[in-house]
């Protein structure tokens, strides 16, 4: 029998960002439902669509399975269903003792910093009687016996303010420097220029400009294709990127919490 | 809310039920899970439990799981409701017990059953009043036969209950003898809960159901529900056309006055499950198995408004069984926001130690039915 785990996180970005960590360890992402291990069976959702809602998408983690793990990377789409997919997918769970972790990614920004979101999140699962608790320190394990480990990493470094995009910048300074650099005039060039104050709202925002200069650069890499795309496909976080201390430190919480070789 | 019957059961040692906890309980109350994962023992173990000083309920409990007639014998049935009764070979005379605990507003808090076989000879008493399921077999005097005794050991909030004297609460049955309780004119003892099974064919209403629970089926709350499976449905009366015995008739905007057998099984599903709601005294249980039967898939949500709507009003407690997601989310779709622990979903599952059951309610079930699209069953 597999380990088991899974992981919650904000976004498609950040789904990718999460595969791009547990790739080296030999997971492969799972296409067909025959494929995967049928322990996660009960997360494929069934019923379309959700809330009757027709533009929305079904909600399916990513599975990434080797020989030894099989691991599901769900995006909560936002930070407000982050415990709720959490504290469900628990429920969902034939045999919680089969997992070996759980955990949640989450980001901040300068509105509310990273250890008012962990508390947060701490308080939201003592609000649902969750059995889960945080360890007191962010992108800490918390080891209960009988429960799975978990743990939840503040990005991008557990005390500083910030987002993946940091994380991507700052592997872009090593992997793509010079087309970073473009990117940054670019972004710079554009926020002068003769846009409105209601088109440079996104770009004025905490993370924003980050934002930007990341899907600057992931357009020129995929021309047209999303930006998780361009994370999954390229250089972001192969080869030398994984072993930048910042990037390394999400990968081996990841390896710590779902007891990976 | 109102207070219910049942906020809590505990189950064990009855049929696969071992250690089961039915915590929290609602309203309205929906148990999945796979096959053989022990619905509908909950509800048989339910009926049991409305009666505490009446173990002839067994009998009625066992004849609705047998309703072919297909076990050899009443102590065969009997003594399969018992856990313990799957390690033993057949030729032991066994003794079992199974235990369940209640809480809520019907002062029943536990009901140890205590199940034991033995060799004996019927008394006359007994052999006169008893009722054979299966003909063809003559009985010489004094034969010796297996016989089965139920006894029941009920424990109330207050003291007052256990002064009941506990002759009343024994069943003694011999092989496929027993004297039912009307034989003897015994009507139902003590302190009980009106309850009612409605079984997957029990939507062949007979005369005897037909005539206890008319009266019940020209209020207009029924016509609501019939006209939920059929809107062309008029009004439902009793009548004789041929000067004969009564017959239940449908008026119909399209067929006119028509039999119900003229209807389909969904019809006569309706008029049963009002019929059976409509008589449940304020505070009675409502056993429903596959509840899903007989309606179609968009008349569900209709029907099961009605169901949840009848049941706080007459404030009784309704527990069913289901294999149907569809039904499961017309249920949960029936609850209102404001009694968000009105319908309640438990899953069980057998496992080597324990039956286990997994709750869902409120919140928790509308995100996974409803946002997540999960299959709970």
């Amino acid at each position: 029998m597999r380990k088991y785990g899974y992981l919650v996180v904000e976004g498609p970005h950040d789904v990718e960002f999460a595969y791009r960590l547990l790739r080296p360890f030999g997971m492969k992402r799972v296409r067909l439902e025959n494929d995967l291990d049928p322990f996660f069976e009960p997360l494929i959702p069934r019923q379309y669509p959700p809330k009757g809602d027709l533009q929305k998408r079904m909600s399916t983690p990513l599975f990434l399975q080797n020989e030894t793990h099989t691991i599901a990377i769900h995006s909560a789409t936002g930070d407000s269903q982050l415990v709720n997919v959490t504290v469900d997918n628990a429920v969902m769970l034939n045999d919680l003792q089969a997992v070996v972790g759980i955990g949640i990614l989450l980001d901040s920004d300068k509105k509310i910093s990273a250890q008012q979101r962990y508390a947060d999140i701490n308080q939201e699962l003592a609000n649902q009687s969750s059995p889960f608790k945080l360890h007191d320190d962010p992108g800490k394990i918390k080891v209960i016996q009988g429960l799975p480990n978990f743990g939840a990493f503040v990005l991008p470094d557990n005390s500083n303010d910030g987002t993946l995009e940091n994380l991507l910048l700052h592997s872009a300074e090593k992997i793509y420097p010079n087309l970073l650099a473009m990117a940054k005039d670019y972004v710079n060039t554009a926020k002068n220029t003769d846009l409105s104050e209601a088109e440079l709202e996104g770009i004025n925002k905490p993370a924003g400009e980050n934002k930007a200069i990341v899907g600057a650069m992931a357009n020129i890499l995929r021309p047209g294709r999303a930006v998780q795309v361009s994370i999954q496909d390229n250089g972001w976080l192969r080869g030398e990127a994984l072993d930048l201390p910042l990037i390394k430190s999400v990968q081996e919480f990841l390896q710590s919490l779902f007891g990976l070789p | 809310m109102t207070a219910l019957s049942f906020t809590q059961i505990e189950i064990n040692g009855f049929r696969g039920l071992r250690s089961l906890n039915l915590d929290d309980l609602g309203r309205i109350n929906i148990l999945v899970g796979d096959n053989n994962s022990g619905k509908t023992s909950v509800l048989e173990a339910l009926s049991i439990l409305c009666q505490p000083q009446n173990p002839d309920e067994w009998l009625s409990m066992v004849r609705r799981r047998d309703f072919g007639g297909l076990d050899e014998t009443i102590v065969q049935s009997l003594r399969w409701c018992f856990t313990q009764a799957a390690i033993t070979d057949y030729e032991t005379l066994i003794e079992a017990t199974c235990d369940f605990k209640s809480y809520g507003s019907f002062p029943l808090r536990e009901l140890s059953v205590k199940y034991s076989e033995f060799m004996g000879v019927p008394n006359s008493k007994e052999m006169r009043h008893s009722s054979r399921r299966f003909m063809g077999r003559d009985l010489a005097v004094g034969e010796v036969m297996r016989g089965a005794e139920l006894l029941h050991i009920p424990d109330w909030t207050s003291q007052n209950f256990h002064l009941e004297p506990k002759s009343l609460s024994t069943l003694k049955v011999f092989e496929d003898f027993y004297a039912p309780s009307f034989l003897l004119g015994k009507r139902k003892l003590g302190y009980w809960l009106d309850s009612k099974t409605l079984t997957p064919y029990s939507y062949q209403l007979n005369r005897t159901q037909l005539r206890s629970q008319s009266k019940q089926l020209f209020e207009d709350d029924s016509l609501e529900l019939l006209k939920d499976f059929d809107a062309d449905v008029e009004g439902i009366r009793m009548a004789s056309f041929s000067g004969g015995r009564a017959a239940i008739y449908i008026k119909h905007r399209k067929l006119g006055v028509a039999p119900l057998s003229v209807f389909g099984d969904a019809m006569r599903r309706a008029v049963l499950l009002a019929a059976t709601l409509l008589s449940l005294k304020e505070g009675g249980i409502l056993l429903i198995d596959e509840v899903e039967v007989g309606i179609h898939v968009d008349a569900l949500t209709n029907v099961f408004r009605w169901l949840v709507d009848a049941a706080r009003k007459r404030k009784i407690q309704i527990f069913v069984t289901t294999h149907s997601l569809e039904a499961l989310d017309a249920l949960i779709s029936a609850s209102s926001v404001q009694e968000e622990d009105d319908i309640v979903a438990f899953h069980l599952s057998q496992t080597e130690e324990k039956t286990e059951c997994k709750r869902f309610s409120g919140d928790l079930l509308h995100r996974l039915r409803f946002e997540r699209g999960l299959d709970l069953r």
